[in-house]
C-alpha cells in the first residue's frame, strides 16, 4: 500500500515504482513437471525432507516448487505392510511439484538421489504459460532515460 | 516390485463426503488400490472447487457444496492401472477420472527399515 496521491499519472515518474508499474511478461513453452512423493516424517540431516528439498532446489536455481500435504496414502516406503491391508501409514503423504526445463531438472537429479531414500519421482510434459514482471524492461527504460 | 520407464498416472476427482458402502470413498479407493497391489496412491484435499459432483448438489444447497474437493493420485504401469478401472467405474458415482503419462525416474523403497 502506498500513501501517495497521484496528481498526474505519468509513465516517466517511475520513482519508487511498485510492482504494479512493472509490465507483465508472458512466456510460453515446453517444460517438465517433476512430482516427488515422500512421507511427512522423512528426514534429511535432522530436518524434514520436504523442507530440505525445497531449500536445495532454491539453492540450485530451480524455477519453482510447491509442497502438497495429502490426507491419506501409501507408496514405496509402505509396501512392506502388504500383509495387513488396513494398515495405512500414520505419517501423511507429501508431494512436491516442481516445474523447470528438463535439462535443469535432470542436473538436479543427482542431488535428489542423495536425499530421497524412499519414495517415487516422476516426470511429465507440460506446456508452461508463465506470467512474471518484466524487470529487465524497467531497467532498459531507466538506462534509456540516463 | 519394480517400477520404471513410462508409467501412467490416474487422478480421480470427487468430493470428500462421497461414500462407498458407508465408508469415505477416498478411503475405499486407496484400500482397493492396496488390494490390487498397486505401487502407490495418495489422497489430497483441495480448499475449494466445483465439478461433476458439486455442481449436481448446488440446487439443493443453494450455495457451493461444503464438502471439500478430493483428488486421488495413483501411479503404476498401464496394465496395473487398467485392472483398477472396472472397480472405479463401480465405485465413483460422480466425479472425474483422468489418466496421463509419466516417466518414472526414481522408485525406491528400503525393505526392513520400517516394519
Amino acid at each position: 500500500m502506498q500513501d501517495t496521491t497521484v496528481v498526474k499519472p505519468s509513465e516517466a515518474s517511475a520513482k519508487g515504482a511498485g510492482q504494479q508499474d512493472v509490465p507483465a511478461l508472458k512466456r510460453q513453452g515446453k517444460a517438465k513437471l517433476m512430482r516427488i512423493f515422500i512421507g511427512e516424517n522423512d528426514k534429511w540431516n535432522g530436518k524434514p525432507l520436504h523442507k530440505a528439498l525445497l531449500e536445495s532446489m532454491r539453492a540450485n536455481d530451480i524455477a519453482g516448487a510447491t509442497v502438497y500435504q495429502g490426507i491419506l496414502g501409501y507408496g514405496a516406503n509402505r509396501r512392506i505392510h502388504k500383509d495387513s491391508a488396513l494398515h495405512l501409514s500414520h505419517d501423511r503423504p507429501i508431494m512436491l511439484s516442481v516445474v523447470d526445463t528438463e535439462e535443469r531438472l535432470r542436473t538436479f537429479l543427482p542431488v535428489l538421489d542423495g536425499m530421497v531414500q524412499q519414495g517415487l519421482v516422476v516426470f511429465s510434459d507440460v506446456d508452461v504459460i508463465k506470467y512474471t514482471r518484466d524487470f529487465q524492461k524497467v531497467e532498459r527504460r531507466k538506462e534509456a532515460r540516463k | 516390485m519394480k517400477l520404471e520407464g513410462t508409467a501412467k498416472m490416474l487422478r480421480i476427482h470427487f468430493g470428500e463426503d462421497d461414500k462407498w458402502k458407508d465408508k469415505p470413498l477416498y478411503r475405499a479407493v486407496v484400500e482397493k488400490c492396496r488390494e490390487l497391489d498397486i505401487a502407490g496412491a495418495t489422497v489430497f484435499r483441495g480448499i475449494e472447487g466445483y465439478g461433476a459432483s458439486t455442481l449436481i448438489r448446488r440446487p439443493r444447497h443453494m450455495s457451493f457444496s461444503h464438502d471439500a474437493p478430493v483428488m486421488v493420485s495413483v501411479i503404476d504401469s498401464e496394465d496395473k492401472i487398467q485392472t483398477l478401472l472396472p472397480f472405479l467405474d463401480e465405485m465413483v458415482a460422480e466425479g472425474l477420472i483422468a489418466i496421463s503419462e509419466v516417466e518414472v525416474v526414481k522408485y525406491v523403497h528400503q525393505d526392513g527399515i520400517r516394519s
